[in-house]
């Protein structure tokens, strides 16, 4: 059976339970889901993991060592300022790393899932 | 009220300038609004900039661009958690969320969850988590339309808030989601572009030098150092960083910004709609805190406190200052645009959070809960357009009788919700096999009774500083649940799953999701293009 064929609609009003399952292993596309969920956890997980722990500590120093944040660093402006812009820092390079990568690792299995299914991703699905 | 008659006079002309071409593109939208996919997620035809510029402009919210600067010109640094505690919320919707959401939902929160688990129960749970969200956050919002129309135009607070609820209703019953995403992105640009020209102005008075506003801030604050340090606001260590996880745990699960998701058409412009929130937001984040410290530097404690306690009114005062201090021409130009601009910022987010409130009630209460999913599309915009009347009118009533209360707490509370009960249950649906229905409505039981439960016994609700029983000691000193709830959130949708049996179709589900949410494949489509 063609994965096309277990998988119409969607979340539709017929409702979720209805969509066949499950998927055809013979497609192929399981393993490619496969990879990109390995691949997700691999760069994703440790990406979040960072961030999240920069913020974490970020809010833990500010609460619990005022004077170390409280040391000027550049005139008046001080460690604690500096932890508040590094956070949109981070932010930016985390979307940005996860933009990139995710661009070149994902996107392109994504086209080959697609491919498999004899679809490409952007175009209208049949219903 | 800070500016004369013929400064109102200004605001006045700013204001129904806004109103008439919010209501322009209401009437422009009515065509593409009209069936489900169209009301509810605008067709799924955006773009991942628009997308983002309308998300931008949920953040640009009266209470971040007037509550931000002003806690930061009254407290100093205290001010800026709020600023970096949002916008990290932005790595978990980018790295776990925001794609995955894309390709597995329809039109709500719940269409991920019920995608593998039984849909009545989650439904219906994880709708009482949203509209409670919602409630807090509309609240929180009109009850600050009050007070910030009395301070800004000549206007009675009772009336702002009555005309602030007909305006939002409008635009959602016949624009629906299209509409609500021009005027958000209308306003977007209007509040970025102010919020940046005020800046500009700012920075040059001190020769683009972020020193010497620093220095000039703490010297007028009157508190040294100390103003630019931690600790004047958050007297209580635990609560900034409860706060701090509340805001960057919360985002993911706030209803009116996760639904926008839906409203491009693959999960890759999902992606780009949250990279422009990140951009757009991050830098007007970092702004406000820069207003808040320019409002301490040039406008100082007392004038701004004299004006409104809270400090809402720092930025507006800063820039009368900038244009030209009072009783100038510019001065009274740039007060009145920048009030304009804030009225018309808390239209836009109403009507935001009023048509997430509707499609909660009508796609996952009235057709998925009550109708078992047995009802048409029409039927569904019907009823979220009557749910519409009926969450503005709540909403107006209760926003009329707190109206005195200092309800700033509740979008905290919104937040805490949202990352107690939401969360758990859309990254346990998304990336954890074993998870099952009893696991999920425990979670959101359990997150949404926490995360209130905690805030009425705290020192929001009762005690000397609270809303009753003042004579009373609070039963924790907490203002902000989030340390407690989220933990007790992720903990009962653990507890749930493990201590009842395996829900082998949600496990085989799973794997479909997971094809779906990490593939886009049997995603919901976009309309067309005519």
């Amino acid at each position: 059976m063609a994965l096309s064929e277990t998988m119409p609609g969607g979340v539709g009003h017929a409702g979720a339970s209805q969509i066949p399952l499950p998927l055809a292993d013979k497609t192929g596309a399981n393993a490619i889901v496969k990879e990109i969920a390995r691949r997700r956890v691999q760069v994703v997980l440790p990406l979040f993991l960072c961030s999240f722990a920069a913020y974490v500590t970020t809010l833990l120093a500010l609460s619990y060592f005022p004077g170390l944040v409280g040391h000027k660093m550049f005139g008046s402006i001080n460690l604690a300022y500096v932890l508040a812009l590094a956070q949109f820092a981070i932010t930016f390079l985390t979307a940005i790393i996860y933009a990139l990568w995710a661009r070149r690792a994902i996107d392109p299995l994504v086209s080959d899932a697609f491919a498999i299914l004899g679809r490409a991703p952007a175009m209208g699905s049949v219903r | 009220m800070i500016v004369s008659a013929h400064g109102h006079l200004f605001t006045s002309l700013f204001f129904f300038g806004f109103i008439a071409l919010s209501l322009g593109l209401t009437w422009w939208s009515m065509r593409r609004a009209r069936d489900a996919a169209g009301f509810f997620v605008a067709g799924r035809r955006l773009t991942g900039w628009q997308n983002g510029l309308a998300i931008s402009g949920d953040y640009m919210s009266a209470a971040s661009f007037l509550g931000i600067a002003g806690l930061v010109s009254l407290f100093g640094f205290d001010g800026l958690l709020y600023s970096f505690g949002f916008i990290v919320g932005w790595v978990v919707i980018v790295l776990l969320v925001a794609e995955p959401l894309r390709n597995s939902g329809k039109y709500t929160l719940s269409d991920v969850m019920a995608f593998r688990l039984r849909a009545r129960p989650v439904r219906a749970a994880a709708a009482v988590s949203s509209v409670t969200i919602g409630l807090f956050y509309l609240l929180a919002q009109l009850v600050g339309a009050g007070a910030i129309a009395s301070l800004l135009l000549p206007i009675q607070p009772d009336n702002a808030i009555i005309l602030v609820g007909i305006l939002m209703v409008v635009y959602v019953l016949f624009g629906g989601m299209v509409a609500t995403t021009y005027v958000q992105i209308v306003k977007a640009v209007l509040v970025f572009g102010a919020t940046m020209f005020l800046t500009v102005l700012l920075m040059s008075r001190f020769n683009f030098s972020v020193d010497a506003l620093l220095s000039a801030a703490a010297t007028a604050s009157g508190k040294g150092d100390a103003f630019l340090e931690p600790g004047l606001y958050f007297t209580n260590k635990l609560d900034l960083v409860s706060l701090g996880l509340g805001l960057a745990l919360g985002t993911a699960g706030l209803p009116h910004i996760m639904m926008r998701f839906y409203t491009v058409p693959v999960a890759k412009d999902a992606r780009t709609s949250a990279n422009w929130v990140i951009g757009v937001v991050g830098l007007y984040l970092v702004m406000t805190t820069v207003l808040g410290f320019g409002a301490a530097a040039l406008v100082g404690r007392n004038t701004i406190i004299a004006a409104n306690k809270a400090g809402n009114s720092a930025a507006p005062l800063l820039a009368l200052q900038l244009g030209g201090g009072q009783g100038t021409l510019g001065g009274e130009i740039l007060v009145a645009f920048i009030s304009a601009v804030t009225f018309a910022t808390i239209l836009a987010v109403v009507a935001g959070l009023i048509i997430a409130a509707a499609t909660n009630i009508a796609h996952d209460v009235y057709t998925h809960v009550i109708k078992a999913g047995a009802s048409s599309e029409k039927t569904e915009v019907k009823v979220a357009k009557l749910a519409t009347i009926a969450v503005g009118v709540a909403a107006i009533a209760l926003a009329l009788v707190t109206k005195s209360l200092n309800v700033a707490f509740l979008v905290g509370l919104a937040f805490a919700v949202a990352a107690s009960a939401n969360l758990p249950v859309i990254l346990y649906s998304l990336y954890w096999k074993r998870f099952n229905t009893t696991g999920a409505v425990a979670a959101l039981i359990a997150g949404v009774a926490s995360a209130v439960g905690l805030v009425l016994v705290g020192p929001a609700v009762i005690g000397p500083k609270g809303l009753m029983l003042t004579d009373v000691q609070p039963l924790i000193s907490l203002i902000n649940p989030g340390i407690i709830s989220i933990p007790i959130g992720f903990l009962a949708g653990w507890l749930g799953t493990v201590l009842t049996a395996r829900d082998l179709t949600s496990e085989e589900r799973f794997l479909a999701l997971q094809v779906r949410a990490l593939t886009g494949f049997g995603s919901e489509q976009g309309a067309k293009s005519h």
